[in-house]
């Protein structure tokens, strides 16, 4: 009698150790969102489909039920930005073929991708950029003085002349500085996100990246580091086609960007990127969502890169005939499109139009005049904001500099400099 | 081999101090600087529980897990997550779990953390950055957890490098890094965390960054060292003094960039002789940077060549540690033939 209660004692734990098991299944597998078991292979390779946010056409209409979110009075200074920098892009591309400036990088075609996402955060919101976002310099506030200044990379450059054309930057409007190294800024955004996280600020970060960053290791660094700390930063990838030479079929194999959110848990969506009302709503709603739910949101803006990569760049080498053409042709230009709609409602007209794009040239043009009869900073400055204090050996060196150039002034163009 | 290692330091006449090994006295000193600044973080892989050799032990449970936190295996990641969170006005001691695996970041340590204050026009700074990873021989680390790697980041400016020798040193020059405006590379030679030990005073006290320290004072020759070769420059005077009566003078550089050229060339222009140590490869190993600029400096000082006693140019191999790394017999023997130059 004991043997046999002995064996039901034995089976009975037996089954209870399944149910357990089976019960236990989902703490044995921490870190994935369901337990649902199959008993064939299956693959899976998408994460569904992402529509794409449109509300405005290529015909300037907006679509049924859609309301303007901004002013009419914002809706022109957008729409003035996204003018000025077409024509300031035009003037630096030409200054730089004269051999005016060394170097420029246009904006042609993302105009209402960078002035509209511009204008839909916030002022305290802490930008990093990459360097095809004039329209969301301007937007906040960045001079046709200081785009000159720092392309001629005189005095009045507020790094100095220290770097490259188009390297802005604007310490008072929260934009960080451009620079060349691909993709690094944006996983740095995320630091500041879950700073601004910590102190219970209505406040997010941003990092603008092109289809070509997003390859990048710090792309990916940035997905995981901001998804799993929770931090407040909305990221802005701008598709547009190109990273140079390289098409995105060269680029990468997925659902665009907009396919790496989802592996991070990061809400994503993808939206028309030239058209200025869904751009300004779709990133609106993202900080939003963002600063609320202390968590990043990813944004996949699909837009056309309509220039070359830069000046040193001619596209035309490696871009099917045609192709720029059908990009831009019948409203798909994102200014002509948001000019049909404003012209549509009486708020613009041909007038207007001439006068801006004079007025845009007369001011670019004249702070060319000023800024070539200005200096270059005096090469001290080779040495200072190296670190906090000058170290020995660099003020070693910066004398050294300097005694070499009073021994060889001839040698040198000195003129060119303040107080050489 | 290893033996406890009693760092000379300096004791405070009139404050108490603790024994304790380098370890506790970076927890100690990380646990303080946080005490003291509540917008510093403190980050890196397996920082949490404690990390793997427990310098962050008692952290999270004291401060938090918004301030004391894990991150992802991804060290390009880890720092450019600091440089964000310094441009957002916090401070962060980001820890990089061994030295040998800092170069994912070595693309945001050179081309941002370095350069951002630069290119910025001081704008914007990473200086409240301290960047601490175990470095150097373990006895049994072999390629990936043995490696010295200062001159590579030596050779990037725009940052500071310092390297303890002792617990007395690791409070003193870490308090110093973390209250250093500038981005600071904190080595720590793990095999000093628990072999070094020595007196620490409990109070709150900075070493100066830049500044070298003459650990054994000679006449005959100059030794520089840093880190676990500062045990082994004072083995090996021993023995100089006592088989060959040669008297040697020891220099922990503490600072690998910016070094203390003064210290260093006064004591060469004193002994007219000079052996550079490192365990990192000899060739444009750091010792190639001061070789040279004491040469320059102190060259109607010398007698003999300067010396460099280091690491040989392979990788740090398990089985032949002992012949590796710049022993004491190798600094003896250099010494003797410079003696006899």
């Amino acid at each position: 009698k004991l043997q046999f209660l002995y064996f039901i004692e034995t089976m009975h734990r037996l089954v209870w150790a399944v149910r357990r098991a089976r019960c236990r299944s989902a703490s044995l597998y921490p870190g994935i969102s369901s337990v649902e078991y199959v008993e064939t292979p299956e693959f899976k390779r998408d994460v569904g489909q992402f529509k794409i946010l449109q509300q405005m056409g290529t015909d300037g209409k907006v679509a049924e039920g859609v309301e303007m979110p901004f002013s009419w009075e914002d809706a022109t200074k957008m729409y003035e930005c996204m003018v000025r920098s077409s024509v300031y892009d035009v003037a630096l591309s030409e200054m730089q073929r004269q051999g005016r400036i060394t170097f420029y990088c246009t904006n042609h075609g993302e105009e209402a991708a960078s002035t509209a996402s511009g204008a839909a955060f916030e002022p305290q919101d802490m930008i990093w950029p990459q360097y095809r976002e004039l329209g969301m310099f301007l937007w906040r506030g960045l001079t046709t003085e200081s785009i000159v200044d720092c392309c001629m990379g005189n005095e009045g450059d507020e790094a100095k002349g220290r770097a490259l054309p188009v390297h802005y930057m604007l310490p008072e409007a929260n934009v960080q500085v451009v620079h060349a190294v691909l993709g690094t800024h944006i996983a740095q955004a995320p630091g500041a996100g879950y700073a601004y996280k910590l102190n219970g600020e209505d406040r997010c970060s941003v990092a603008y990246f092109g289809d070509g960053a997003a390859s990048e290791g710090d792309a990916l660094s940035a997905l995981n580091y901001a998804s799993v700390l929770k931090c407040q930063t909305v990221f802005v990838c701008r598709n547009n086609g190109y990273s140079i030479s390289t098409p995105v079929s060269d680029q990468y194999a997925g659902d665009g960007i907009a396919a790496r959110g989802a592996a991070f848990d990061i809400p994503t969506i993808r939206i028309d990127g030239n058209d200025v009302f869904a751009v300004y709503n779709g990133v609106k709603a993202a900080r939003k969502h963002c600063v609320e739910n202390k968590e990043p949101v990813l944004v996949e803006l699909m837009t056309y890169r309509v220039g070359d990569h830069t000046t040193s760049d001619n596209s035309s080498a490696y871009r099917p005939e045609g192709e720029v053409e059908s990009n831009i042709e019948e409203g798909k230009h994102p200014i002509d499109r948001f000019k049909l709609y404003l012209e549509a409602n009486g708020r613009w007209d041909a007038e207007k139009e001439k006068a801006l794009r004079k007025k845009a040239h007369t001011e670019i043009m004249t702070a060319m005049k000023a800024g070539e009869n200005k200096k270059r900073a005096n090469p001290t400055h080779m040495f200072t904001d190296m670190y906090d204090e000058l170290p020995w050996h660099l003020k070693e060196q910066h004398d050294s500099m300097h005694a070499h150039i009073q021994n060889n002034r001839d040698k040198y163009n000195t003129k060119a400099y303040r107080d050489l | 081999m290893h033996r406890t290692l009693r760092a000379a330091g300096r004791r405070w006449l009139s404050s108490a101090a603790t024994e304790m090994n380098m370890c506790t006295a970076i927890n100690l000193t990380m646990k303080d600087a946080m005490r003291r600044n509540d917008k510093m973080v403190i980050f890196g892989e397996d920082v949490g529980f404690g990390g793997v050799f427990r310098c962050s032990v008692g952290l999270r449970d004291e401060f938090g897990r918004d301030r004391v936190f894990n991150t992802p295996v991804n060290e390009q990641g880890l720092i450019a997550f600091a440089v964000g969170l310094c441009v957002a006005g916090h401070d962060v001691i980001a820890e990089i779990q061994f030295a040998d695996y800092i170069f994912p970041a070595f693309d945001q340590i050179v081309n941002e953390v370095a350069k951002y204050r630069y290119r910025a026009a001081s704008n914007w700074d990473v200086g409240g950055l301290v960047i601490r990873a175990p470095c150097s021989a373990v006895g049994h680390g072999s390629m990936y957890h043995s490696q010295s790697v200062e001159s590579y980041f030596a050779h990037c400016p725009g940052l500071k490098i310092v390297i303890p020798r002792g617990p007395y040193q690791a409070k003193g020059l870490l308090n110093a890094s973390v209250a250093d405006r500038n981005p600071i590379l904190f080595f720590e030679p793990k095999t000093l965390y628990r072999n070094a030990e020595g007196s620490v005073p409990d109070e709150h006290y900075t070493i100066p960054i830049g500044q070298a320290d003459v650990v054994r004072v000679g006449s005959d020759i100059t030794m520089v060292g840093w880190g676990t070769q500062v045990d082994r420059m004072l083995g090996a005077a021993s023995i100089l003094q006592e088989e060959h009566g040669v008297s040697v003078e020891v220099i922990d550089l503490q600072t690998i960039v910016p070094w203390d050229v003064v210290t260093v060339t006064e004591s060469v222009r004193k002994t007219g002789r000079c052996i550079v140590t490192h365990e990192a490869p000899v060739t444009n190993g750091f010792g190639a940077e001061l070789t040279s600029t004491i040469q320059e400096r102190c060259f109607l000082s010398l007698e003999a060549p300067i010396q460099r006693v280091c690491g040989y140019d392979t990788h740090f191999p398990l089985a032949w540690e002992e012949f590796y790394l710049p022993s004491v017999p190798r600094l003896v023997e250099s010494a003797v033939k410079t003696m006899n130059y």
